[in-house]
């Protein structure tokens, strides 16, 4: 056995996913339910678990559990999208009321939605990785396999995109 | 510019981080920006992605797999165990009494157990034609100046052919004339080995080999075939090849070791089932075909009729009389095991006259031999256990195959 082989086999035995399920659920749940909608996070949650302990093997280690977890319910998310014969949904948001420049702003929900929507894919899922999954720059490149650089750059220029669209609907409406 | 984010989100080192502080200080549109960065960042992480669920199923379903997981590979397992049991006890109970089964049509011909009613059949079809008519027929179609050369001609003629002496060539009287060959004496097991074995021996007295092995081969109802003597000054040796009926094969091998000091030993079989059962399918072919000839010839309406039938019926008698020696000979070489014994005197050297190349090329055509054997060894080996390790190496593909999903 090589020495990568011996180090999966240890972490896979480490790794126990009932605890990882009670760890991580929420957090990939609330992934899953961005990416397919409230109805279908459940399962593409559940079907995450159920395929990482079925390829307990496979990992390696080298990343952490959840980034691992979040690669496998990244594509749960798209097998569902694709059976239900479907592009990716956009997140449903809440209005809040936004204060943090001195000035008090409220973003209307389907500006926001319609903006996102107007980004392109990898703009997109750079920007639900960052600002609504959570997850940091490094995350981000592990998850994606882009160089973290690249995960700065398209970030900034979706929030560019995103700021000139909303400012655009607002001087329209 | 693009470090604005990156400076909001704090992903900037030191450096980077100051740069950025300058220049938002320096210039206001960047502020803006930076606002107006903050401002959708809240918004975008005002995501409502509702409340989790499921957690409890997903523990139950987890578990589930866990208990499958778990009992399908000990079901593998014992599904594993169960089979190679049974594959066991099949290789032990089963496949003996397979071989030992009762003798398919063409052993039984070959046993006899069929001879008998073909050859009634047969003595009661030849009694039906009797001597005048032939001497009648031979008469109308020969041109011969009396009747009794020719009678002579075609008794001579028949003679000639061996017809299993079913006409005496002399009294022209019928005969019977067996279809099957002579029965084994033993009973047979359903498969035809040809025995043979060498040994060679060194013994003190090399004059009194001859003897004792000739000695041997009577009491064991074998005889000696081959016999040869060297006894010289330096060196001496003797060479004997003995016929042994196989179920004495072993002992007999036992009692010529016993002679002296052995040198080497070595025994092989060669399995002559399927030419046996070959030919005694064709012997069979022949001998129903020469029954239906003799049908004809019962029933043949005129002269010229019979002696076209009786044409055909002579060819059919010789092949048939080959495939019966050629079973008799298959069957004599089953019952009767050869064994080439060589003995060499105490004090002579072990190989006499052998150049060191000669030796060494004994050496190594005997050494591939063994590789040969052994190898053939390891597949047989293989294939006969094969209900055991099969399943073993199946239930583990599987198991593999199940851990890399």
């Amino acid at each position: 056995m090589t020495l990568l082989g011996q180090k999966a086999a240890t972490m896979a035995d480490k790794l126990d996913i009932t605890k990882l399920a009670r760890q991580h659920y929420d957090q990939v749940f609330r992934f899953c339910s961005v990416r397919v909608g409230y109805h279908h996070a459940g399962d593409a949650a559940q079907e995450t678990f159920l395929t990482a302990q079925r390829s307990l093997s496979k990992f390696r280690g080298e990343s952490q559990p959840l980034t691992w977890l979040i690669g496998i319910a990244l594509n749960e998310c798209r097998k569902i999208n694709r059976n239900l014969k479907r592009e990716e949904p956009l997140p449903e948001f809440r209005e809040i009321e936004y204060s943090g420049g001195g000035e008090s702003r409220i973003v209307d929900r389907e500006i926001l939605r319609n903006a996102l929507a107007g980004l392109s894919i990898e703009h997109r899922e750079v920007v639900t990785f960052h600002e609504i999954d959570g997850f940091t720059y490094d995350e981000i490149a592990q998850i994606t396999g882009v160089p973290v650089g690249t995960v700065k750059s398209r970030l900034y220029h979706a929030f560019v995109n995103l700021r000139k669209q909303i400012t655009t609907s607002a001087e329209v409406n | 510019m693009e470090n604005l984010k990156s400076f909001l989100d704090n992903e900037l080192d030191l450096a980077a981080k100051t740069e950025v502080e300058a220049q938002l200080r320096n210039e206001p549109d960047l502020e803006v920006m930076a606002a107006d960065f903050k401002m959708l960042s809240a918004n975008l992480q005002s995501v409502d992605t509702g409340t989790p669920y499921g957690l409890d199923k997903l523990e139950l379903s987890l578990n589930k797999e866990k208990a499958v997981s778990k009992s399908s590979r000990n079901s593998i397992w014992k599904w594993s165990a169960l089979s190679s049991a049974l594959g066991l006890l099949m290789v032990v109970f089963v496949a003996p009494k397979m071989m030992s089964k009762g003798p398919t049509r063409s052993e039984s011909i070959y046993k006899g157990s069929i001879a008998p009613q073909s050859d009634a059949e047969m003595s009661k079809t030849e009694a039906a034609a009797p001597a005048s008519e032939l001497d009648q027929l031979t008469s109308q179609v020969t041109p011969m100046n009396d009747t009794t050369s020719a009678r002579d001609g075609f008794v001579e003629s028949r003679a000639k052919l061996n017809l299993g002496g079913r006409i005496n060539a002399d009294t022209g009287q019928s005969q019977s004339m067996p279809v099957a060959p002579v029965p084994f004496s033993g009973e047979p097991k359903g498969i035809y080995l040809e025995k043979s074995g060498e040994v060679s021996v060194k013994v003190d007295d090399l004059m009194r080999v001859i003897d004792e092995v000739t000695g041997i081969a009577k009491s064991f109802d074998g005889f000696v075939t081959n016999s040869n003597l060297q006894n010289q000054e330096q060196a001496g040796t003797a060479y004997v090849t003995l016929r042994i009926p196989t179920k004495n094969y072993a002992a007999a091998m036992n009692r010529i070791q016993k002679m002296g000091e052995v040198l080497s030993v070595s025994s092989a079989s060669a399995d002559i089932t399927s030419e046996t059962i070959d030919n005694t399918s064709r012997m069979e072919t022949w001998a129903i075909e020469e029954q239906r000839l003799i049908d004809e010839l019962k029933n043949a309406k005129n002269t010229k009729e019979r002696l076209t039938v009786r044409r055909q019926l002579m060819e059919i008698r010789a092949n048939l009389e080959a495939y019966r020696a050629e079973v008799k000979s298959l069957r004599d070489r089953a019952q009767y095991s050869t064994i080439n014994a060589s003995f060499v005197r105490g004090d002579a050297p072990i190989q006499v006259g052998r150049s060191w190349s000669q030796r060494t090329f004994q050496d190594a055509k005997e050494g591939l031999g063994s590789m040969g054997q052994f190898v053939g060894a390891i597949g047989i080996y293989g294939l006969v256990f094969s209900p055991i390790w099969l399943p073993l190496l199946i239930g583990f593909v599987l198991i593999r195959r199940k851990g890399r999903v």
